[in-house]
């Protein structure tokens, strides 16, 4: 189960939403562990319409990404244009997706998130084995907001072969 | 899986860099801090070369001791998620695979989310017994969760991803053909970048490659919506002067002698007129359907102007002229 359908719920009612939602959150089942998960949330959906400004939204304006390959992007500006660049190219239709296996708070104002999770090639619904990878989400709360101050995967398993 | 770890705690105003170094009885490495000299920064960047002095010892105790109680590392395919885990991990790891390893690296970014957590980047990596250098394939970045605990600071989570574009080519049986289409293509988009990945320069190339990527689906609106509103490009003999000049080209190109054609440019100097316009210089030229690398007589040098708009690189020029006779 993924989070991709979380951002498509017009169509399946709210019921299978929720659904959904409660499959995401699996374990971490905390009003304070769920509003901290629903920073990948919002990367997913903005992944879905393949749209740089809402990913680089989901940072902080200093947001940090850092990708497999030799991608170290800083600030929401350079992350919105290397996204931009990467849905004109190879990434045009991917879809992304995720799902917890821990989280644990630093005070109240910071979370650490770690998926697993991967890219979804045009079309699919299932991580091929290339394109799974460990995600960790360094999450800081501003203004009442869950932001991502800083975001990096690695491949998981030995055949994730992406590299950016 | 530590689901039901609770708050991290943090602690009372951490000490400074050579106090907590001392505390280990590690020496400063003055060098190690690069452009990151304010004390606050420097005491964040302790915490590597604590570490990387655990590696020179082969120290599984100072290694762990470095981080949280609950504190995370990522190590290729294994996640450890407790000092414990990590010490045993660690201690086994210099008695067999490590022995004789060390680690290197240097800072990329420090930021403070709280006065009591930070984010360190770093890129380097582990130097095998006999190495005097980081193995290509060994290179990784690094991201470090390093937060306030009693009175010093300790590595809460180290995460770390290879920087090498190659790969193992280690096979699974699953594969499907659309993943395996986008690798090789995420590995060719990722070469485009050439020697300009990061920073302002990669923030720069976006704009042409975004061109590019719209050349290369013959998508003239694409194309010309990376133009600013005035944007210009010489086509042959056609100085075209505005967006709408350059689509109407394009759509009529596409449909006619550049159907199904690419461009095959690779950057070769970008520099920053301004803080908000660049130059950048590509080498390359058109390939026609079913060609792989453009025909001599036809290789071509371009100039992209690029301006910053609203944070985001858009073109303002290009011009392309032929590089043989």
């Amino acid at each position: 189960m993924s989070v991709d359908t979380a951002g498509q719920t017009a169509s399946s009612g709210t019921e299978t939403a929720g659904r959904q939602l409660d499959e995401y959150y699996g374990e971490f089942t905390t009003d304070k562990q769920k509003e901290a998960l629903s920073v990948p949330l919002r990367l997913v959906a903005a992944w879905a319409k393949n749209d740089a400004t809402g990913v680089a939204d989901v940072f902080t304006e200093d947001g940090i990404l850092i990708l497999p390959g030799d991608v170290l992007k800083k600030g929401q500006d350079e992350i919105r244009s290397f996204m931009a660049a990467a849905y004109a190219g190879p990434f045009k239709g991917t879809g992304v997706t995720g799902k917890p296996v821990d989280v644990r708070f630093v005070g109240d104002d910071v979370a650490l998130l770690r998926t697993h999770g991967g890219i979804l090639a045009p079309g699919q619904t299932e991580i091929a084995p290339e394109l799974a990878v460990r995600s960790t989400w360094v999450c800081v709360k501003r203004d009442g907001q869950w932001r991502l101050a800083a975001y990096q995967n690695s491949p998981r398993g030995g055949g994730a072969t992406l590299r950016w | 899986m530590t689901s039901t770890a609770g708050p991290v705690g943090t602690g009372p105003a951490p000490a400074r860099a050579e106090e907590i170094l001392a505390a280990a009885g590690v020496r400063e490495d003055p060098a190690y801090y690069g452009a990151f000299t304010d004390e606050r920064e420097k005491a964040i960047l302790a915490v590597p070369q604590l570490i990387q002095a655990a590696w020179a010892a082969n120290d599984a105790d100072l290694f762990a001791r470095v981080f949280t109680a609950n504190g995370s590392l990522l190590m290729r395919e294994d996640q450890l998620t407790s000092r414990e885990e990590i010490h045993a991990y660690m201690a086994a790891g210099f008695r067999d695979a490590f022995k004789g390893a060390r680690v290197t690296g240097w800072p990329e970014a420090v930021t403070f989310l709280t006065p009591e957590v930070a984010v360190a980047v770093t890129r380097g990596g582990i130097m095998l017994a006999g190495e005097d250098a980081v193995d290509e394939s060994r290179a990784i970045r690094a991201t470090w969760v390093i937060v306030a605990q009693d009175n010093t600071w300790k590595l809460l989570s180290h995460h770390s991803s290879p920087l090498c574009t190659q790969h193992n080519e280690a096979k699974e049986d699953s594969m499907s053909s659309d993943s395996v289409d986008l690798v090789a293509k995420a590995k060719e988009w990722a070469g485009h970048y050439g020697k300009y990945s990061n920073g302002v320069e990669g923030a720069v190339l976006t704009a042409p490659l975004r061109a590019r990527a719209a050349w290369d689906h013959n998508d003239a609106d694409a194309f010309a919506a990376v133009f600013v509103d005035e944007g210009s490009m010489l086509a042959g003999d056609n100085q075209l002067t505005s967006r709408d000049q350059i689509r109407s080209y394009l759509t009529e190109a596409f449909a006619g002698p550049l159907q199904g054609s690419r461009l095959a440019d690779r950057p070769v100097d970008i520099r920053l007129l301004t803080d908000d316009v660049a130059l950048a210089v590509t080498e390359g030229g058109v390939l026609y359907a079913g060609e792989t690398e453009p025909a001599e007589d036809r290789r071509t040098r371009s100039t992209w102007v690029a301006a910053r708009r609203d944070g985001d690189w858009r073109l303002v020029s290009y011009q392309t002229s032929p590089v043989t006779g």
